[in-house]
């Protein structure tokens, strides 16, 4: 009689027991909650969820210590921590597993839904043991009589998290044994561009699982090579320095953690590059040229070109005058524009006086290597400047007309009327002196005669010039520019 | 005989009816296979935040958990931690609506320890149509090289809700979430039954 007494005993203690039993420190981390926006937080369906957890079996961490580590670590995006945030929460508040979550979707309007993101990591070796999306709409529980359909989100709820928890690994309540891991918190690898034989020098801030007697030890990789690591234990910083190789090439920069048994964990601090050839620069001007000079007069056009491609670090163009002063610079940081544009001034204000002048460029790739190259330019601004001298013989009168600058031409042209408006001469021609000869009606004419002269050099420069009463030989500059054409004026 | 032979024919059209009046023709997802997986002792996948161009609100993020979500629910792959992807971009700048090109990916998969990395872009999705539940996802998933950055698989996918309705309203897709996370499992699957490796932890 004894025997059925205790198996109803041993059955009844047993029935009594959970379903399931995860004995392990959880700490459930606030939902961030998609359906507010990016940064949003669910604190109503986090608290839900500790409750199903606590109801699972788990150790839920208190609500108190969770929002305080928050706090001292700064995490302030919810859903998701790094691998050290994971270390730190192991070693701070003892949890074994931390629960992350994400609300994708969560509404009544225009029908009740809600779809969480969930995921259970190993705070150990940060391994994801459990993740699961599950989604619930209201129009997945309409059933054929309308039984029982839903009406709110509420009536979700019990539907969606009765079974959320119900396919946990069983392995979760042996995860005392995690292997220790150790990693790279931050890293600086400078400069990431380097010449040949330079110095290189790299800080790592690490963090491990492993501490005291089976803490790792730690040395670089360099290309193949180990290469020692000073550590400052307190601040848990490695610090090392080395000269970048003579080959160019792309060279990695491994970090080596060796634990007291023999186990090497290997993680990418990052690569620099080694270039020890200068950029190849050419440098082409787009103006006017004669006998294998550049001429310009209002806008020159710089042209860089570099033979091989490469990205730039910066560049310069200097312009040195003709005692080799600088009287230019422009500087820019990243590639050097396909095209520059020099107007010929020095300053705002300041015009650059005729003459020549060196343009040189310079650029610096990223590993500071310098390719330069440089041209001459040659600034005229002087407009023709006629010079009109009238001899009378009888009937006729004789103009002679130079040039006052000593710049050739391109063409000139020269018409004059009479006082009612008829055209008494017109002539066009590429050089000067010239003379021309006008024929008068009578040798006592003394009409007045207008007079218009235009030229313009081979560099562009043009001049306009209005005699109104040529006879008199009184010459008045009208405009010093280029005016607009008119109606009756020629064009030009 | 012939009352047989007829009576067959009209079941063999029924069939084909029901078939096709039921949304029987899914549409599985298209694999372009450029290059080989490589053949390295670890399994550890990194997943690149996805890119939506578009206006479905947090759509990027909706997918890209479902997808993370799913690959890490497989057993034998290891998904690099979303907060180490995130922190890594802030360090290289990157935003997380910033496509990486394959220096950025070569640096960061190296940087994460990952052989492998997912880089996702959304074409299309949508949710309603004219008041009416209608959910649709058009999604391009690449898997690209750790070592090298160079892209190796390239898969597109196309669903719509409706198709996986069976009877009535049953089994129909509601919501956008519960799409993107039947459309990972169905690329996955792909990946999987073309040779994507699982390790043994």
């Amino acid at each position: 009689m004894k025997l059925p007494r205790i198996f109803i005993i041993v059955l009844t203690m047993v029935l009594a027991l959970p379903g399931a039993s995860f004995a392990g420190s959880l700490a459930v981390f606030p939902l961030l909650d998609l359906s507010q926006d990016e940064s949003g937080v669910n604190l109503a369906l986090t608290g839900y969820l500790r409750e199903k957890a606590a109801e699972k079996g788990f150790a839920v961490l208190p609500e108190e210590e969770l929002m305080a580590f928050l706090v001292k670590h700064r995490i302030r995006n919810m859903g998701v921590l790094t691998s050290y945030q994971l270390t730190r929460l192991r070693e701070e508040l003892n949890a074994e597993y931390a629960l992350l979550g994400t609300v994708c979707q969560l509404g009544e309007q225009p029908a009740a839904k809600l779809s969480l993101s969930l995921q259970l990591v190993r705070t150990g070796d940060e391994a994801v043991i459990w993740s699961v999306i599950r989604d619930l709409h209201e129009d997945d529980l309409i059933s054929l009589l309308a039984i029982n359909d839903p009406d709110s989100l509420q009536d979700l709820f019990d539907s969606y998290f009765s079974t959320l928890f119900d396919d946990l690994p069983p392995e979760i309540s042996e995860s005392d044994e995690t292997a220790p891991s150790a990693g790279i918190l931050t890293a600086k690898l400078q400069p990431v561009f380097v010449k040949p034989g330079e110095k290189m020098e790299t800080e790592i801030r690490i963090y491990s699982t492993a501490v005291g007697a089976g803490a790792p030890s730690y040395h670089l990789l360099l290309a193949g090579n180990e290469h020692p690591l000073d550590q400052d234990p307190g601040a848990r910083l490695l610090r090392a320095t080395w000269l970048a190789p003579e080959q160019s090439g792309v060279y990695p920069v491994d970090l080596v953690a060796v634990f007291p048994e023999g186990e090497r964990q290997i993680q990418r601090v990052g690569e620099y590059t080694v270039d020890g050839t200068a950029p190849e620069l050419t440098i082409r001007f787009i103006g006017r040229t004669f006998d294998d000079a550049v001429y310009f007069n209002h806008e020159l056009a710089i042209v860089p070109l570099l033979t091989i491609p490469e990205v730039l670090s910066r560049w310069e163009i200097r312009v040195y005058d003709k005692d080799r002063q600088l009287v230019l610079l422009q500087d820019g940081n990243g590639q050097i524009p396909e095209r520059l544009y020099w107007n010929g001034m020095l300053s705002g204000t300041q015009e650059a006086p005729d003459g020549k002048y060196l343009v040189h460029a310079q650029v610096w790739d990223r590993a500071e290597n310098l390719g330069s190259a440089e041209g001459y330019v040659n600034v005229i601004r002087s407009k023709p400047q006629p010079k009109l001298t009238l001899e009378r013989q009888e009937n006729d009168v004789l103009v002679h007309l130079e040039n006052e600058v000593d710049s050739p031409l391109a063409f000139w042209f020269v018409k004059v009327y009479e006082k009612n408006g008829g055209l008494l001469l017109s002539q066009l021609g590429e050089t000067l002196p010239v003379t021309l000869e006008l024929s008068l009606q009578s040798s006592d004419a003394e009409d007045p005669l207008e007079l218009i002269f235009a030229a313009q050099d081979r560099y562009g420069n043009q001049t306009w010039q209005k005699i109104d009463n040529l006879l008199n030989l009184g010459i008045k500059q009208v405009e010093t520019e280029v005016v607009p054409e008119s109606d009756w004026l020629e064009n030009f | 005989m012939i009352i047989t032979s007829i009576s067959y024919r009209l079941a063999l059209f029924w069939l084909a009816a029901a078939f096709l009046l039921t949304g029987c023709g899914a549409t599985l997802p298209r694999l372009e296979v450029l290059a080989d997986l490589p053949e390295t002792p670890q399994c550890r996948v990194a997943i690149m935040p996805f890119v939506y161009p578009g206006d479905f609100p947090r759509g990027a993020v909706i997918v890209y958990k479902a997808f993370a979500s799913e690959m890490a629910a497989v057993e034998g792959l290891e998904v690099v931690p979303e907060g180490d992807v995130r922190q890594l971009y802030r360090q290289l700048l990157l935003y997380p609506t910033d496509l990486p090109n394959e220096e950025q990916l070569r640096i960061m998969a190296r940087h994460l320890g990952a052989e492998t990395v997912v880089v996702g872009e959304i074409q299309q999705m949508s949710e309603r149509e004219a008041d009416v539940v209608n959910t649709e996802l058009t999604l391009i998933i690449n898997l690209h090289s750790g070592e090298s950055g160079k892209l190796l698989w390239s898969t597109y996918h196309r669903r719509r809700g409706e198709e996986y309705r069976n009877v009535l309203h049953y089994g129909r897709v509601n919501s956008m979430s519960g799409l993107a996370r039947r459309m990972s499992a169905e690329i996955l699957t792909t990946w999987i039954d073309n040779g994507m490796k699982q390790c043994t932890k």
